[in-house]
């Protein structure tokens, strides 16, 4: 090389580099995502829905279900040693999350579908409009039920502050929503909505989605008949005129994919709960076959076993309190089962129950309370594969509730049969026990209906950590959030206001005034 | 590693070389350094200056160095014996050159900002595989946390306080002139993970020429927005141009674990003094040697029993001796034209769990030189390739070994917990054999370490290539092109039955690809125009960055422990993509007149692509002065050197990408996936941030620069802050991204040295660093004053107003206005339901240390003690253990205790309550009471020892080497002062904002101990 050339090659390597320098033209391609999408389109709707419609039963379901409305509502008893909230503590991060879950995960999708499916949207489509608002209800009701006010008509509007709406006006908008959609999808009837398997509970089957809300409207009827029982009872009777869910083969679950799996089974993994006392002085009471099919012996004894709910700390460290003393669930709940066990939303056999409640109430609902209590007991059955003779004979059955063999020696938690009683007031907590058991394992509603009712007799905790709300007491409510005190204060102090009584455990709900 | 001429070598005998030391003003130098250049025979001027040495044959090179002068090399022909030298006054330490921002060589006595050299040379010796590690103690101002996750662990380095509030606060990492990427893709957290590690872990110290830290925001304005936070500026070996220099350097280091933590021995296994086989706590009964059940579900155990009684020293004896080899070879040469330098180094390092190892290999290549006299060069390619074996979970996390070692309930040794596996007859498969079998959070120890695996893999390569063309005396041009690219391949192995988190096993890989391409362009301007100089450059640049990151989880596997991403019974995969450009021009100009004062200014206009159109353009000027009052004013004559300086500087900096439109994530799940919007809200009005800082500081060397001081004081103030705030997720959206806040940092800076004692026998001196840095939150956001940055099972991590950043809140116990304790009805103190009680801050109030050399003949020891005085923090790992009864302090009201406190009346509480239940209410894992697992962390240590001995001559002598020494070195060796129980304060769940004040089921603290041998060719 001759170094007379060099410095031509170093101005040229300089300008080179230089020329490599070039202007910002490329900047907003290169600050796009390329791992995302930039738009919701009418296909993208059908994505959205079967997110919004898995993420509102998902959400958060340990923080949310799990360690409250499953324990509140004693279908299981907590055996994770630090775990406080079977003690009646409100443990505030986990109902964050619970609270946060729901809003961040669920809610956005909800939106994008309501969005574009509104009558005037990008992907205009009634029929998918009104099914996505029958899921909106069944999204919300939980919430309201644990929290009282919710952020709900506001929803989505972007503001930095959202106001919350009463309990009342959430329940009102309910039946109109359900009503509305209910008229909108009879144009539909017999048909299959476009969203096809992306409706993970009804593969788009336009009747079934009708009988879901008139049932949905059902039980929300049941649930004001205290505190409105004129718009319980028109509400209830429209329901059923309208048809609403008979046979287990109505029954809606959400099916699960290995992608989209069932929570609870997932939750099963961690050992947090077992069957609980109350359960099992009900189910062994009656020598229920459906004790084999929703729970499994105990793993150190072999036997069915529930323990009582509220043990402290020490005590859960003993033997007889520990999960391998006690039922867990049975093997379709099990871990192994979570990418195919469909996540309950809601059983047929609830709508006979809701209506032999409402024909206690003296509501036109279509048969006899004791026929509707028989053939809401019959429904469950097929729902866990039983029938014939063996259900007769539980029908029939006068066997009642036990008492347990434990340290604490617990007492028979009632003493109801299955045979249907004849006063009216004995009735009613067969009809409401007998639910409670079909629900299973739904604990929202198992929840939201003992408030209500007080049926069945659950029992007391052994221990209670919250002052306000001693062992023999209910936990009327949640609190509300850090979360949203952090970032929403203004709307929980509308929130607090509108629900009438201090934020803590023992404010009833507008409902169950 | 020093190096030396081959071919000088005759065969001569030694000879006597006597002579007179004396400065430029004639006086004699006393105390002074004569030592024959590149061997190991010294000797030290008499108070006259005399000396008289032996050189060896073929020698005939004298160094004579003396603080306060310049060092010379003297030629003594062979057959001479006699020579006097005179000492010039030691400009050469004044005209200290520094390497400033963009790999410019300034001479530091023209710098109008704080930099400090660092002092390196125990680097390659007392090796640290972090080399950030290295750094505490030596230098004002830095603060470094290490994450506690054992071999290949990552660490943060902060200079002059946290700036930002939710960002990136750690310094920039500079190699010759070329940033180099230094995140950390998944740091550790309070509630558990794997640190990723970080950049600064894959440099070598045995290439490190130089390290200068560039304190503050005005010493990097060229660099732009990435130096806000100042800057380590390293620079590595060259060749030289004086023939062939060979050296080695070998280091065997031992590590061993200092456990502060003490257990008890009295009580085992069980709850409320009864004894329970599956029981993970320590509340049971006495342990008296009674036979009772054998614990865990496998068949041979089901039903034996065994001797019930304490088990001292599990914790400390699970641990063993980690060490760490290095050999390293270093060539360097070349001639007129072209100068070579070449290492390989080879690290093998095992940490203190032993399957926690670490094997690095470095490869290195530097060529430089000329093409003519107009037109050089310069080059580098650095290869790395590093495997890390179960590097340690930190925090929470169910597989972090540490937390199953330490919850070990007392009575069962280690021998039998080793038996932690056994082969389920029933069904063929491999289960975990624990004692409390499904356990939701309790591990056997020995399971997590050998059936949950994780490896990673690193391959980087650091390269650049310059060309600079001279064609005037007093201009120059240089074209850069950098490239910092590196690979990451993770594996990680969950065997079936890792309980909660593993059950039916898992299998995760990740695949990260990251590369940082860096051109520049300048011009150097240097010219004197009588009185006055010109020193400008002037140059643009152009940033591009990607980094790509692919990832397969199974949850779950198929078939068991068959560890194949197709084996998935859920199968996950994520592809996550970031891509920066950011294009500069900027200019920088030194105006001197003559040798006393000295005016900067800088500018700098970016354009980034992560900001709106509208504002992706900046500006950011700075300016500064420095004045040498020695040269200006008559000082007294013991004042040898006195310069003052001045910097005003303003920063930008840009954002994240993709920040600014919404978008939309398809997920797998449902039958044909899901589509969600995302929650972070859009912010098309991004603006960039903006940190304008100020800082003056003097400089002064007194008695012939025999002692020095640098003083400095600074305040920085970062506003428009781009920080993600949580909205209410009923919005549509979880956060949203928002310019504000406003944060102010003010502190000094002092370092200090002297030479101490200086005779013929004995040199001392000592560097002393302090550092104060006050930080302060002046605004949030108009309508936002507190925000919860983060939150894990202990505290929350808060910002507030009025305050410093990283204030601590937890639980506490309820007091009443007098501040006693409340009490309820069973005799336990009543704990606060939220996270409401201030624990303190998590800053330290100052930091320190103080670097001792002292040399005698042939020996030369050095020691550092550090300090990092105040800040809180807090310990998750005593709230659990307290909690599960196995530390001696729970054995205090094991039967009966009364809680010092109030009932809600007024009255003094009687109820005895019993240890148990009190560590049970104040403690566990769920909602622990902060307040009682909070302490004070200053800590003082000695950090570093190293004892070095220069082989004398009559021991190489025959031997085929020229010069040579051996050390004995040792690093983290003892607390001087450590206030917080059972832990070290330094080891932080993870090297992030929000962990520094929180300590998570850490690996132990370590001490090393080793030896080191340095031999050149």
């Amino acid at each position: 090389m001759k170094q007379t050339k060099i410095p031509h090659l170093s101005v040229l390597l300089l300008l080179a580099t230089f020329s490599l320098f070039s202007c910002t033209e490329k900047f907003d391609e290169l600050n796009t995502d390329k791992t995302k999408l930039t738009e919701l389109d009418a296909v993208g709707v059908n994505n959205a829905f079967a997110a919004a419609q898995y993420r509102a039963v998902q959400a958060s379901w340990q923080t949310f279900q799990s360690l409250f409305a499953d324990l509140q509502s004693q279908y299981y008893a907590n055996v994770a040693i630090n775990f406080p909230s079977d003690r009646n503590v409100m443990v505030g991060s986990w109902l964050n999350g619970a609270f946060n879950g729901f809003y961040s995960s669920a809610i956005p999708p909800l939106l994008g579908v309501l969005d574009n499916t509104k009558p005037g949207g990008p992907a205009a489509n009634p029929a998918i409009y009104a099914v996505a608002n029958i899921w909106k209800v069944q999204a919300f009701l939980p919430r309201t039920d644990y929290w009282g006010p919710i952020p709900y008509s506001k929803v989505g509007s972007g503001d930095k502050s959202i106001e919350y709406d009463t309990q009342e006006a959430i329940y009102k908008d309910f039946f109109a929503i359900l009503k509305q959609s209910v008229q909108n999808l009879q144009a539909y009837r017999g048909q299959t909505l476009a969203l096809g398997a992306n409706d993970q509970v009804y593969n788009g089957n336009v009747d079934k989605w009708i009988r879901f809300a008139n049932s949905m409207r059902l039980r929300l009827a049941l649930r004001v008949s205290a505190v409105d029982p004129a718009l319980a009872k028109s509400e209830a009777e429209a329901a059923v005129a309208g048809g609403v869910l008979t046979s287990n083969v109505d029954d809606a679950l959400l099916k699960t994919t290995t992608n989209s799996l069932n929570p609870m089974c997932q939750a099963t993994a961690w050992n947090e709960f077992r069957m609980s006392a109350a359960m099992e002085s009900v189910l062994k009471g009656y020598n229920d076959p459906r004790m084999n099919v929703m729970y499994a012996p105990a793993a150190a004894t072999g036997q069915y076993k529930g323990l009582r709910n509220g043990y402290s700390q020490v005590q859960l460290g003993l033997t007889e309190n520990g999960p391998n003393a006690n039922s867990n669930v049975a093997t379709r709940y099990l871990p192994d089962n979570m990418f195919s066990t469909p996540f309950l939303v809601m059983y047929a056999a609830e709508s006979w129950f809701l209506r032999a409640e409402g024909a206690l109430n003296g509501w036109a609902m279509g048969g006899l309370a004791k026929d509707l209590y028989e053939s809401g007991i019959r429904t469950s059955m097929a729902s866990w594969g039983f029938t014939g003779a063996a259900v007769n004979t539980y029908i029939a059955g006068t066997t009642r509730p036990i008492a347990l063999t434990d340290g604490v020696r617990t007492p028979a938690l009632s003493d109801i049969p299955v045979r249907f009683e004849a006063t009216a007031a004995k009735q009613r907590e067969q009809i409401l026990t007998q639910k409670w058991i079909a629900n299973w394992p739904n604990g929202h509603e198992a929840w939201a209906e003992f408030r209500r009712t007080g049926f069945p007799k659950l029992y007391p905790r052994i221990n209670s950590d919250e002052p306000l709300v001693p062992g023999n007491s209910v936990v009327r409510r949640t609190p509300y959030t850090s979360g949203e005190l952090a970032t929403n204060p203004k709307g929980v102090a509308s929130g607090v206001t509108k629900l009438g009584g201090p934020d803590n455990p023992t404010t009833r709900l507008w409902w169950n005034k | 590693m020093g190096s030396i001429l081959i071919g000088s070598v005759s065969a001569q005998s030694t000879r006597q070389v006597t002579g007179k030391v004396t400065g430029n003003d004639n006086a004699p130098v006393a105390s002074a350094t004569v030592q024959v250049k590149g061997g190991a025979q010294s000797a030290m001027t008499g108070n006259d200056g005399s000396f008289s040495i032996t050189t060896p044959a073929g020698a005939t090179v004298l160094t004579i160095t003396s603080a306060g002068f310049l060092s010379a090399d003297v030629e003594v022909p062979t057959g001479q014996s006699t020579v006097n030298v005179t000492l010039n006054a030691d400009n050469k330490q004044l005209n200290e050159v520094v390497v400033t921002a963009m790999g410019l060589s300034k001479s530091k006595r023209t710098l109008s900002y704080a930099t400090q050299q660092v002092q390196t040379n125990t680097f390659s010796k007392a090796r640290e595989l972090n080399v950030a590690n290295s750094l505490i103690g030596r230098v004002a101002g830095l603060d470094v946390a290490r994450s506690s996750s054992g071999v290949g662990g990552s660490s943060r380095v902060v200079l002059r306080g946290d700036r930002s509030i939710t960002g990136n606060n750690q310094a920039l990492i500079v190699i010759d002139g070329v940033p180099m990427d230094n995140s950390n893709f998944s740091p550790g957290n309070a509630n558990g993970g794997r640190d990723g590690g970080d950049g600064i872990s894959s440099i070598n110290p045995d290439d490190i020429e130089s390290i200068n830290v560039l304190r503050g925001a005005s010493a990097t304005a060229l660099y732009g927005a990435r130096a806000a936070n100042g800057a380590l500026i390293i620079n590595t070996k060259k060749g030289t141009r004086k023939g062939l220099g060979v050296s080695v350097n070998s280091s065997y280091i031992a590590e061993q674990a200092i456990v502060l933590q003490e257990f008890q021995d009295v009580y085992g296994q069980g709850s409320a003094g009864v004894y329970n086989r599956a029981s993970e706590f320590s509340w049971g009964p006495k342990m008296d040697g009674s036979q009772v059940a054998m614990w865990g579900p496998k068949p041979s155990n089901v039903g034996q029993t065994y001797s019930f009684k304490p088990q001292p020293g599990t914790y400390e004896n699970f641990y063993s001796t980690g060490n760490q080899a290095s050999n390293s070879l270093a060539v360097s040469g070349g001639g007129d034209r072209m100068q070579a330098y070449f290492s390989y180094t080879n690290v093998n390092a095992k940490g203190i769990v032993d399957n926690n190892t670490m094997k690095r290999n470095t490869m290195n290549l530097r060529i430089s030189g000329d093409l003519g006299s107009k037109v050089s060069y310069d080059s580098k390619v650095t290869y790395l390739d590093e495997v890390i074996n179960n590097r340690q979970q930190t925090g929470e996390a169910f597989a972090n070994l540490q937390r199953h070692i330490l919850r070990l309930p007392r009575n069962i040794s280690l021998q039998a917990a080793e038996d932690y596996d056994f082969i389920n007859p029933a069904s063929g498969q491999l289960r975990q054999n624990y004692w409390n079998p499904g356990s939701n959070g309790g591990q056997n120890p020995y399971w997590i370490k050998n059936r949950v695996s994780a490896l990673d893999k690193r391959a980087r390569v650091t390269a650049f290539g310059s060309m600079t063309y001279k064609p005037l005396e007093w201009l120059s041009f240089m074209g850069r092109a950098g490239i910092d690219q590196y690979n990451d391949d993770f594996e990680g192995k969950w065997y079936n039955n890792t309980y909660t988190i593993a059950d039916n096993g898992d299998y995760q890989t990740l695949f990260r690809k990251v590369r940082e391409i860096n051109l520049d362009f300048f011009g150097f301007v240097k010219k004197s125009f009588g009185d006055f100089n010109v020193d400008a450059t002037f140059g643009a640049s152009r940033q591009t960055f990607s980094s790509l990151a692919q990832s397969t989880s199974t949850g779950g596997l198929n078939r068991d422990n068959l560890f194949i991403p197709s084996n998935a019974r859920s199968p996950q995969i994520g592809r996550s993509l970031a891509e920066t450009e950011k294009q500069g021009v900027f200019m920088t100009a030194d105006f001197s007149f003559r040798d006393f004062l000295t005016l900067t200014a800088s500018a700098r206009n970016d354009w980034s692509s992560t900001l709106p159109k509208e504002s992706r353009s900046y500006f950011f000027p700075s300016a500064g002065f420095s004045a040498i009052l020695s040269n200006i004013l008559d000082l007294p004559t013991f004042i040898s050197f006195a310069k003052l300086r001045g910097n005003y500087a303003v920063t930008g900096n840009d954002a994240r990408p993709y920040l600014l439109n919404q978008t939309y994530t398809f997920s797998a799940g449902g039958p044909t996936g899901f589509i969600s919007r995302d929650g972070v809200r859009p912010f098309p009005d991004l603006k960039p941030e903006l940190t304008t800082s100020l800082e003056v500081g003097t400089e002064v060397r007194l008695l012939n620069n025999r002692f020095g001081f640098d003083l400095g004081w600074y305040t920085s103030e970062s506003k428009n802050q781009l920080f993600s705030v949580a909205i209410p997720p009923a919005s549509g959206w979880s956060s949203q991204f928002i310019n504000a806040g406003l944060v102010r940092n003010t502190g000094v800076e002092l370092t200090m040295n002297g030479a101490i004692v200086r005779n013929s026998a004995l040199r001392w001196d000592v560097d002393l660093n302090f550092a104060r840095n006050t930080n302060l939150l002046v605004e949030l956001t108009p309508d936002l004053k507190r925000l919860v940055l983060a939150g894990d099972f202990v505290n929350d991590v808060v910002v507030e107003e009025g305050k410093p950043l990283g204030q601590l809140y937890s639980r506490g116990y309820q007091r009443n206005a007098q501040g006693q304790i409340l009490v309820d009805a069973t005799g336990l103190p009543r704990i606060s339901a939220g996270k409401t009680v201030f624990m303190g801050n998590s800053r330290p109030d100052w930091t320190g240390g103080i670097n001792n050399r002292i040399s005698w003949k042939s020996f030369s020891l050095s020691f550092l003690i550090s300090a990092r005085m105040g800040g809180y923090v807090s310990s998750f790992t005593n709230a659990v253990i307290y909690a599960d009864g196995v530390t001696k302090k729970t054995l205090e009201g094991r039967d009966s205790y009364v809680v010092d406190g109030v009932r809600d009346d007024g009255s003094k509480n009687t109820t005895a309550t019993n240890a148990e239940k009190f560590w049970v209410r104040v403690g566990g894992r769920n909602t622990p009471a902060g307040e009682v697992f909070t302490y004070d962390a200053s800590n003082i240590r000695l950090r570093e020892l190293v004892l070095s001995y220069n082989l004398p001559n009559n021991v190489i002598k025959g031997l085929p080497f020229q010069s040579g020494s051996i050390s004995l070195v040792g690093r983290n060796l003892f607390f001087l002062l450590n206030r917080a129980e059972g832990f070290d304060p330094e080891l932080t769940a993870g090297a992030q904002n929000t962990t520094v004040g929180l300590e998570s089921f850490s690996l132990p603290s370590t001490r090393t101990v080793g030896v080191n041998l340095n031999l050149s060719f």
